[in-house]
């Protein structure tokens, strides 16, 4: 969660390779750039452009990191003025020996004068994920709320305050979501401020409470700092999904209702349905009747179920695997009849789902969507994407494109040998 | 995005556009003092990762072989992860899972339970665990863990079966080493566990490849086939790791291919273990020749003329197997190339980064074309690195600026290095100096470990002659693309 954030550190007090897997691989964007020679900006935003680590050795972990870890800080903010700010984030080693991360980032935060933070979330501490969402939300809450009290000049100025200010909670910024979904909120007259955590700057995080409304899309990994702002600064949020048609115009008209905007709202989604319009119904014709099975790490699946009946297609199987009680909750009012629904599968349930539903496609992360092509399945990198954004209006388009590339894509025809489909599969073939 | 109609192909890339805001009015240098990595405790842009990494890798290189990662779920996730990047093919792996109890009270349970569901689920033909930083350091006591395990599989399944499946300890705490050295120490481990002499040599040779991608590997089984000469790959991941799509499939998936535990037992009574990559498999073949007297052959991979020349001398003077005319006529055909391509390749300014024998391998290679290597970057720290370069560049006669040795370091070192040199043609290496190469306006010349943003690299050679005909094509034909005007390519 800390990732997206655009003009910080990431120091990752580890051995290498746990900041190594995380350098540029998720498709958060940015377009906070740093200067690679004097006449060119970096090729990649910078915080997928440097990976900072604090490379633990043996002799570290036998005689704690602490010392290793301030020295790396130090250089870092040394070595990139450019960065804002600076986030630690422990993992099962440093989490083990017990290093005092937070003692470490006062240090820094008094040497550099820069926003320093810490993010502490072994990986053997928690199930998955789901685990670290968490933790970054209460302990970054409760960091800035801090800072702001020890530091009263980070808010946000009265004067620059409006009465049309929102904190987009839970966006990512996957594949420039943000480039489409930004854009809508400020078409009704709403002011985005800030976004948590999506291509953000560290300053206008900070500048969180200072909003008048938050609008909380990934409701899995982020709704907790919605609720600690409005328990500890009385400011209302609302919930939002930001994919398909119907959910987006509701997304802006609930936006829209919250400061009486409802007529410019109403207006904006009419324009931007118009746009869509036509390709989409191409894209309905073509995708109408499919069958699809969905297994992502948590709110896609109910985000989705809606976008894909817009498309006429079916969702006849879920699974997630981190969702919790309120997903499954959101998950069942939106099910047709008769979805089948697993918690945290295991291969053989996935295979057990994908041969009893029989979808036409499989809509997963990269690391499931190899085994349902060797089984002849198609698939839609739902994680990063194929070819984003994916949200707001625009997005449907680009997501029905790839769905339906996926479908429709000639390789399905030739994949049961050099004497076609067998006879008897012939009408189970994924979409001959 | 100031279309009136979307269309139905979607919005490009190409028409979203991005304005980058520059996080400074303008360039600053970075602070000299701070550029080598030895003056450093950070590291910035790491170019080598974890340890479990390369035992997870080998382990998939075994037929109907699963690795059960004894740490927390990202570190099974995030090779997972990488491994679908860089094949695009499934990849089975299993964890222990942990979660605060193992931390407090150890992975004694998660591992025999684990360990239980794996066989009475999966019944993989044999099991790598693979530690990590957290089992280290907590101190699972792995050894009677896996006795442990192997007692519980015995009462439910029968002790037949459970002693029919091999499990392979292979410790990788990550604050050790990198992924080669993991590698390095998975090819130890399986022939120290699996081995076993017979008292009769069986005329073959051990090949350990190291950190090679499938299309090498079914390079390598080429020379071999055309030596006449029976070989045992161990990791053989040129079909597990490169499998059709032809169902019906299903779960347990196991790929086609991989080495078997029989012919890894057998490993003890071949002529000789040859590690293609020193610092990845050597290991294993010095265990053997301790051991079991088989002799091991570490050298340079088969990388270019020389490289390839001294790995069939090498078999032709074990197996007394001549080198066939087969292979010479690749070689003449590689001889071919280079004659035909110096002129594009000499006095051209190359820096080279990946794991230390990629680079090495490639170095001896580029030194063939005339080229002028400017840095060498080889992500993992070894004693012996930096006086292989050397000697390299002796036995090349080279002349020139003696290059940057980068060993272990990071790349950050290396990129701030490049930007300072007057004149770059080319960079080789992985996926992570693609930023590099666009900044500095060169070419990047994808081989080794990781290739993520581009397909099939995986799938080809670049060892053996026609390997290094392959290589030297794309070589020249960056340079050419980049550098040549084209009305000066008619007569090339």
């Amino acid at each position: 969660m800390g990732g997206p954030i655009s003009d910080i550190i990431q120091m990752v007090h580890a051995p290498v390779g746990c900041a190594w897997y995380t350098w540029g691989t998720r498709r958060h964007l940015s377009d906070y750039y740093t200067w690679a020679t004097p006449t060119r900006l970096t090729n990649v935003a910078f915080i997928r452009r440097y990976c900072m680590c604090t490379d633990m050795q043996e002799k570290d972990v036998v005689f704690g990191g602490m010392k290793k870890l301030e020295q790396a800080c130090l250089e870092a903010v040394r070595l990139f003025p450019e960065a804002k700010g600076l986030i630690i984030f422990t993992s099962c080693t440093t989490g083990l020996i017990g290093d005092d991360v937070r003692a470490v980032a006062k240090q820094i935060e008094k040497k550099t004068g820069k926003l320093v933070f810490t993010a502490e979330s072994p990986g053997c501490s928690g199930v998955s994920q789901s685990k670290g969402h968490h933790d970054f939300n209460t302990q970054f809450y409760r960091q800035i709320r801090d800072l702001r009290e020890r530091r009263p000049e980070l808010k946000m100025p009265e004067e620059e305050k409006t009465p049309y200010d929102i904190c987009l909670i839970g966006e990512y910024n996957m594949d420039w979501d943000l480039k489409v979904v930004k854009p809508l909120f400020e078409k009704i007259g709403v002011r985005v401020v800030v976004v948590f955590t999506g291509n953000e700057r560290i300053e206008n995080l900070v500048r969180m409470p200072d909003v008048k409304l938050n609008v909380v899309h990934c409701q899995r990994s982020a709704e907790y700092i919605a609720h600690m702002i409005k328990d500890g600064f009385d400011i209302p949020f609302i919930r939002a999904s930001l994919f398909g048609i119907r959910q987006t115009a509701e997304a802006l008209r609930k936006t829209a209702a919250f400061f009486g905007l409802e007529e410019r709202a109403e207006k904006v989604i009419a324009e931007e349905m118009a746009r869509v319009e036509k390709s989409l119904s191409f894209y309905r014709e073509k995708l109408k009747g499919k069958r699809v099975a969905i297994y992502v790490g948590g709110p896609r699946v109910w985000h989705w179920i809606k976008l894909l009946e817009e498309l006429g297609m079916t969702v006849v199987a879920c699974a997630c695997t981190f969702a919790h009680e309120d997903d499954y909750e959101k998950i069942n009012a939106r099910a047709p009849e008769g979805m089948l629904v697993i918690d945290n599968p295991n291969e053989f349930e996935i295979e057990e789902m994908l041969k009893t539903e029989k979808p036409d496609l499989f809509l997963t992360g990269l690391k499931e969507k190899y085994i349902a092509r060797k089984m002849g399945i198609p698939t839609v990198n739902s994680h990063s994407y194929e070819k984003g954004p994916y949200a707001g209006f625009i997005g449907m388009v680009n997501f029905a494109r790839d769905i339906y590339q996926g479908l429709y894509a000639p390789v399905w025809k030739y994949q049961w040998g050099i004497d076609g489909a067998p006879a008897k599969d012939e009408e189970e073939g994924s979409c001959s | 995005m100031q279309l009136k109609e979307i269309p139905i192909t979607g919005i490009p890339y190409d028409q979203i556009k991005i304005e980058k805001v520059p996080a400074t009015p303008e360039y600053c240098e970075r602070p000299a003092d701070l550029i080598p990595s030895t003056n450093r405790a950070v590291v910035v842009n790491p170019n080598r990762t974890c340890m479990p990494l390369g035992a997870m890798w080998a382990v998939l290189g075994i037929r109907k072989a699963v690795p059960f990662v004894q740490g927390a779920q990202g570190c099974t996730t995030y090779v997972r992860y990488t491994f679908c990047r860089i094949f695009r093919e499934p990849a089975t792996i299993a964890t222990a899972s942990f979660h605060e109890d193992a931390a407090v009270f150890g992975g004694r349970r998660n591992l025999v339970e684990g360990i239980r569901n794996l066989v009475v689920r999966y019944w993989p033909e044999l099991i790598g665990v693979v530690t990590t930083c957290s089992s280290e350091i907590i101190g699972d006591d792995m050894v009677s863990f896996i006795k442990m395990a192997r007692a519980n599989l015995r009462k439910e399944i029968g002790p037949e079966k459970a002693d029919q499946i091999p499990i392979v300890l292979v410790n990788t705490p990550s604050f050790a080493g990198s992924h080669v050295d993991g590698y390095d120490r998975a090819s130890r481990a399986f022939v120290e566990t699996l081995a076993t002499a017979k008292g009769e040599p069986n005329g073959k040779v051990n090949i350990i490849p190291g950190l090679l991608y499938p299309g090498d590997i079914r390079e390598i089984k080429h020379l071999l086939r055309h030596m006449g000469i029976e070989a045992t790959v161990l990791f053989d991941i040129s079909d597990t790791l490169d499998a059709p799509l032809k169902p019906p499939t299903s779960v347990p998936y196991y790929p086609p291919g991989g080495t078997t535990v029989e012919e890894i037992k057998d490993m003890a009574n071949s002529l000789a273990t040859f590690a293609l990559q020193p610092h990845a498999g050597q290991a294993g073949a010095r265990y053997l020749e301790r051991k079991y007297g088989v002799r091991a052959v570490v050298g340079q991979p088969p990388v270019g003329v020389q490289g390839t020349d001294a790995f069939l001398k090498a078999l032709r003077d074990i197996t007394g197997k001549p080198v066939p005319d087969s292979l010479l006529q690749e070689r003449g055909r590689l001889i071919d190339s280079l004659a035909d391509t110096f002129h594009h390749t000499m006095m051209k300014k190359v820096a080279i980064m990946g794991d230390p024998d990629i680079v090495l391998g490639v170095t001896r290679f580029v030194l063939e074309m005339g080229m002028e290597p400017v840095a060498l970057a080889g992500g993992t720290a070894s004693k012996t690195f930096v006086h292989d370069v050397e000697a390299i560049l002796a036995e090349a006669g080279y002349e020139g600026e003696p290059p940057l040795i980068i060993n272990g370091g990071d790349l950050f070192e290396f990129e701030e290095y490049l930007k300072k040199q007057p004149r770059l043609d080319l960079i080789i290496g992985n996926s992570r100096a693609v930023d590099i190469s666009r900044e500095l306006q060169v070419p990047l010349v994808r081989v080794g470990f990781p290739i993520y943003d581009r397909f099939g690299y995986q799938k080809r050679a670049i060892v053996g002659y026609r390997g290094g005909e392959v290589l030297l094509a794309e070589i020249v034909n960056s340079i050419l693309g980049h550098q040549y005007p084209d009305d000066r390519t008619q007569q090339l």
